[in-house]
């Protein structure tokens, strides 16, 4: 009996005495279950805007509606991070035009066009608020809508002061941009807050569906359950929704560049010469984009292997697909199914055509384009722009003055190897030969036609030996299909494919304070080489969970 | 991201011979009601033209004697650009040859660099850095977006900002600016309200007409009308009180994010009020014409930023043309998709290029190509021109200034870049005139010299529109001097 109260009585001091900030740091450190060796540090929270793909699905999944009704709208990136005149009116315009539609009065527990009802619009403002700003509405933000729909009121009748609050909420900065304020907590390193349940929560769900939070997660937010096991529970699940699956595959096509870029076009805009190619048109190239899509799919379906990305075999395809990769049978017309390419013509991603006929020109295939995406986004590492003198008229191969005719490679090869290309061209060139078998719409060759001056065809043997130069998985291959089994090797390759998720996610560069929680998710991509267990290590970081105190 | 999309041959050419069609019917009977009775309205019109024109300049630093390219070599050697006469006597060139009709006019200046962009930018050149200097004579910044893209900012405003901003100050529109744009292929906008501020603009005819007509009216207001009026305000009241209760939580650094937003808010809910005060014919159009669909695109926003001025909603109208693809080459150039890329066939069509027995096609496909943007500026200079004001015309009470990022854009030649004005500003410039700034030797017509920038012209400028300002522009150790450009008044 006497233990038990001495056990009381030093459990009452504790509670009473301050606790040494060591021991606090232990004690919030163990909360957090931060990874060992992850030093707890993280970047400041700057405001950033939704991007264009963000703010179509944040008004979709707020106002409860489907993609088709989101996705004429187009929102342009504020370059440098300051909105332009032309945001803010399109937002203006967006949000006008959806509420005209009556989009938002699902939400509306009374009949707008009946007996005006004060406390239906109360009850409105609660329910919309929570889904816009990813959160419950606070007094003081309740009190200002309140006001508007007072005001609105005085000069509007009922349902057009609903309207007026509905775009009110849609467009103000607690949706458009994204906004984390962090907490003090005793026990945190000097300079550090902790996000707060709600902004955390968006965190995550922005990460993993460039959308606003479900019901579940804000619950779990909302009651506290987003602790360290909590919020891996809640990432493990946001992670097994279909909407995980859209945002992985279109961060992938974003990573390969499929949709464009300021230097090159989208898979539906590349130029292609017709009387090469009678077979390519517009079903063809939403065909190829679906075959490129559903392998990403898939792959994020396994877990997301980096190795199966860059490797695997499998191919969803059509009719006209199945065709354009050698496949027989070919299913018929426009039935999909799964099938098996041919193992020494194709591996993943950088062997399909959509980013083939992507990287290449109207009639040949481009090996400087495809050596230096390979090294741009593959590895990040990007070469300077050519100088303003290059020669870019397109390669076309040609015959010597003697009469033989010359590769593309060999006219690429002259061309850049003078002295004021050959610095980048000596890594850039080797990079894209391997890819010679494939021509310019993605179509295995096995050999390459070459136009003489005088309009005679001829074929020549291709040589599509090269290497990654400069690499960590530098070695002589022969073809794409050995460059891509490198690719998949790569630790570089990984790397930069964590980089690329932490600056979407983060909408900005990896600051210093971020280093080893990117580290932590580079190590952890190594290691298991998923996709999915990179995104889950992100969750884990401090960097992630954190924010620095910004300077005022 | 540029996105681009194919223009037949015999489509473009039906869309440059469709601008001999007459204007079409737009507020005709309204122009002249809202247009100032005396010479003392004046308004600025900037049309910019991605990718350069099609010149023979070479790059070089300020204040050197350069030689132009002859096309002895593999360079082209052609200017299509320059008038034919180095003399202030003003004879057109091949481009401004459809532009005849109106020549007593125009003003071409030539012998101008891109100072800023010359003292500045590495190679003396490059896209961005010359989009981000041309019209701000600015200094610039290179930095990485949001998505890992480069982008080069200006720290200054562009001179048409500048213009909207004192007009507006001056005398009141219901749009500081009207702002539209072609798209195709370019690397950035040359449009900047100040540092790391660029400038969007409307790249969809729909869209551009509603942000700028949507409440305008021939007539009274409706009640519906009003009624929609009275709720927006309502709504950009509301959502500018949601920004302000922001803004004091948060850093200098994004405090600066949601005054730009306050800021534009408040020249949204302007516009609305100052509509109230507007009525006007807006001008008609096919609504489903496509933002890619660049040779119809073109006249519909020619039209809506004529209109916007001959109705008075606004003093200050930019068009910007991206470079428009030119897949109607033949092989063994096609299909290109770039007009950009179309030019920079400069060096293989000149004496040792591959391509030298193409030459003569290739000017005549690049003259087609630029005459097309000259087309659409010859659009709107007939529209301003047809409407009486004062003693003259709109367009004598106004200033059109045309200009590209680049001279000769093969070579990305910021030296002597397209300068041609129409418009007197209300007699302030003496047009009709050639303005050669070239100091070289003017028996040599390859040499070329020049101590002239386009900050001295925006200086010019600026004078006009009767702001007394002694240079435009940062002051940029290097800039052989400042002030006002001689001899354009």
């Amino acid at each position: 009996m006497r233990r038990i109260w001495l056990l009381s009585v030093i459990a009452i001091g504790g509670c009473d005495e301050p606790e040494n900030p060591a021991s606090q740091r232990r004690r919030v450190a163990a909360e957090d279950d931060f990874p060992p060796g992850v030093v707890v540090d993280a970047a400041p929270s700057t405001l950033r805007r939704l991007d264009a793909r963000q703010y179509r699905n944040t008004l979709r999944d707020v106002l409860g509606l489907g993609d088709a009704d989101v996705a004429g709208i187009q929102l342009a990136d504020d370059e440098g991070g300051i909105p332009s005149l032309l945001t803010v009116g399109t937002i203006d315009d967006v949000t006008g035009d959806l509420v005209a539609k009556g989009a938002h009065r699902k939400l509306l527990s009374c009949d707008a066009n009946g007996a005006p009802d004060d406390a239906c619009a109360a009850s409105f403002i609660t329910t919309l608020a929570r889904k816009a700003f990813r959160r419950p509405a606070t007094s003081d933000e309740t009190q200002w809508l309140t006001g508007v729909y007072e005001s609105a009121r005085g000069a509007l009748d009922f349902a057009a002061s609903i309207d007026v609050l509905a775009r009110v909420i849609l467009e103000s900065p607690l949706l458009v941009y994204r906004y984390e304020e962090g907490e003090e907590r005793e026990g945190l390193p000097e300079g550090l807050l902790r996000l707060r349940p709600h902004e955390l929560a968006s965190r995550l769900s922005y990460l993993l569906w460039d959308s606003i939070p479900d019901d579940g997660l804000v619950d779990a937010a909302a009651n506290g359950r987003l602790d360290a096991r909590g919020l891996r529970a809640e990432a493990d699940r946001l992670a097994s929704d279909p909407k995980a699956r859209t945002k992985v595959v279109q961060f992938v096509t974003d990573w390969a560049e499929l949709d464009g870029s300021p230097t090159h076009v989208s898979i539906e805009e590349a130029v292609k010469d017709p009387t090469l190619f009678p077979n390519d048109n517009p079903a063809l190239r939403a065909a190829v984009r679906r075959e490129t899509e559903e392998l990403v799919g898939r792959v994020w379906d396994h877990g997301g292997s980096v190795n199966e990305l860059f490797t695997s075999r499998e191919a969803f395809v059509n009719g006209p697909v199945a065709q354009l990769y050698g496949v027989t049978p070919a299913p018929a017309g426009d039935t999909w199914t799964w099938t098996a390419l041919p193992a020494d013509q194709r591996s993943g991603l950088a062997t399909r055509a959509a980013f083939l006929l992507v990287f290449s020109n109207a009639d040949i295939a481009s090996p400087i384009r495809r050596g230096a995406v390979v090294f741009r986004q593959f590895m990040c590492t990007p070469f300077p722009p050519p100088p303003p003198t290059a020669n870019d008229v397109q390669i076309s191969g040609g015959v010597d003055p003697t009469g033989r005719p010359l590769s593309i490679r060999e006219v690429v090869t002259t061309t850049t190897m003078t002295a004021e290309c050959r610095s980048c061209h000596e890594r850039l060139n080797p990079a894209g030969f391997p890819f010679a078998r494939y021509d310019a719409l993605g179509q295995w060759q096995n050999a390459e036609r070459v136009v003489g001056s005088d309009g005679t065809k001829y074929d020549v043997a291709i040589d599509a030996t090269g290497e990654l130069l400069g690499s960590d998985v530098a070695g002589s291959v022969d073809g794409a299909v050995q460059l891509s089994e490198k690719l998949a090797q790569s630790r570089r390759v990984k790397d930069c494919l964590t980089m690329t998720a932490w600056q979407r996610a983060m909408g900005r560069a990896v600051m210093g304070e971020e280093v080893s929680s990117v580290d932590y998710v580079k190590e952890r991509l190594a290691t298991t080489g998923r996709i999915r267990d990179a995104l889950a290590a992100m969750v884990e970081t401090p960097a992630f969970r954190y924010v620095r105190k910004a300077v005022p | 991201m540029s996105k681009r999309q194919g223009t037949g041959r015999r489509a473009f050419l039906r869309g440059a011979g469709g601008f001999l069609l007459a204007l079409p019917g737009l507020e005709l009977t309204h122009g002249e009601a809202w247009a100032q009775a005396t010479g003392a309205a004046k308004r600025f019109i900037t049309f910019f033209r991605h990718g350069g024109t099609a010149t023979n300049m070479p790059r070089g630093a300020i204040d050197r004697l350069l030689r132009r390219y002859d096309g002895s070599g593999a360079p082209q050697g052609a200017n299509l650009w320059n008038p034919t006469d180095p003399s202030a006597n003003l004879v057109l060139g091949p481009i401004h040859s459809i532009l005849s009709a109106h020549r007593s006019k125009l003003l071409v200046v030539t012998g101008v660099d891109n100072a800023a962009g010359i003292l500045q930018a590495p190679y003396l050149g490059g896209h961005r850095w010359a989009n981000s200097t041309i019209l701000t004579a600015a200094r610039a910044v290179e930095t990485t977006t949001s998505t890992g893209r480069e982008a080069v900012l200006a720290q200054g405003p562009s001179i048409d900002h500048v213009l909207e901003t004192r007009l507006q100050s001056k005398s009141p529109t219901p749009f500081s600016s009207v702002r539209v744009k072609v798209l195709g292929h370019d690397y950035g906008t040359p449009f900047f309200s100040g540092a790391n501020k660029p400038i969007g603009s409307h790249a969809n005819p729909a869209k551009a007409f509603d942000a700028y007509f949507a409440g305008v009216t021939p007539g009274a207001p409706s009640p519906e009308l009003l009624r929609r009026r009275a709720a927006n305000i309502s709504v950009l009241e509301g959502v500018t009180e949601g920004y302000r209760r922001l803004a004091p939580k948060l850093s200098s650094q994004d405090r600066q994010v949601v005054d730009a937003h306050l800021t534009h808010l408040g020249e949204l809910e302007g516009r609305v009020r100052a509509l109230n005060a507007i009525s006007c014919t807006p001008p008609t159009f096919n609504r489903t014409t496509t933002d890619r669909d660049a040779e119809r695109v073109g006249p519909i926003m020619v039209d809506i930023a004529l209109a916007a001025l001959r109705c008075g909603l606004t003093n200050v109208a930019t068009v910007e043309v991206s470079d428009i693809i030119t897949s109607w080459l033949p092989q063994p150039w096609g299909p290109l998709d770039l007009g950009h890329t179309l030019h920079h066939l400069a060096r293989d069509v000149g004496a040792t290029g591959p391509y030298a027995a193409k030459r003569q096609q290739w000017l005549d496909e690049m003259q087609l190509n630029r005459q097309w943007c000259m087309g659409l500026f010859r659009r709107f200079l007939q529209g301003l021109d047809s409407v009486p004001e004062g003693n003259g015309s709109m367009l004598d009470n106004s200033l059109m200034l045309y200009t590209s990022e680049f001279s000769n854009g093969s070579v990305h030649s910021i030296n002597d870049v397209p300068l041609l004005l129409a418009g007197s500003a209300g007699g302030h410039f003496r047009t009709g005139r050639h303005i050669n700034c070239n100091v070289a030797n003017p028996t040599d017509r390859l040499a070329y010299q020049t101590r002239t920038g386009t900050h001295n012209l925006y200086t010019s400028i600026l004078n006009a529109f009767g702001f007394p300002d002694a240079h435009f522009g940062a002051d940029l150790p290097g800039l052989a001097f400042k002030g006002p450009l001689p001899g354009l008044t």
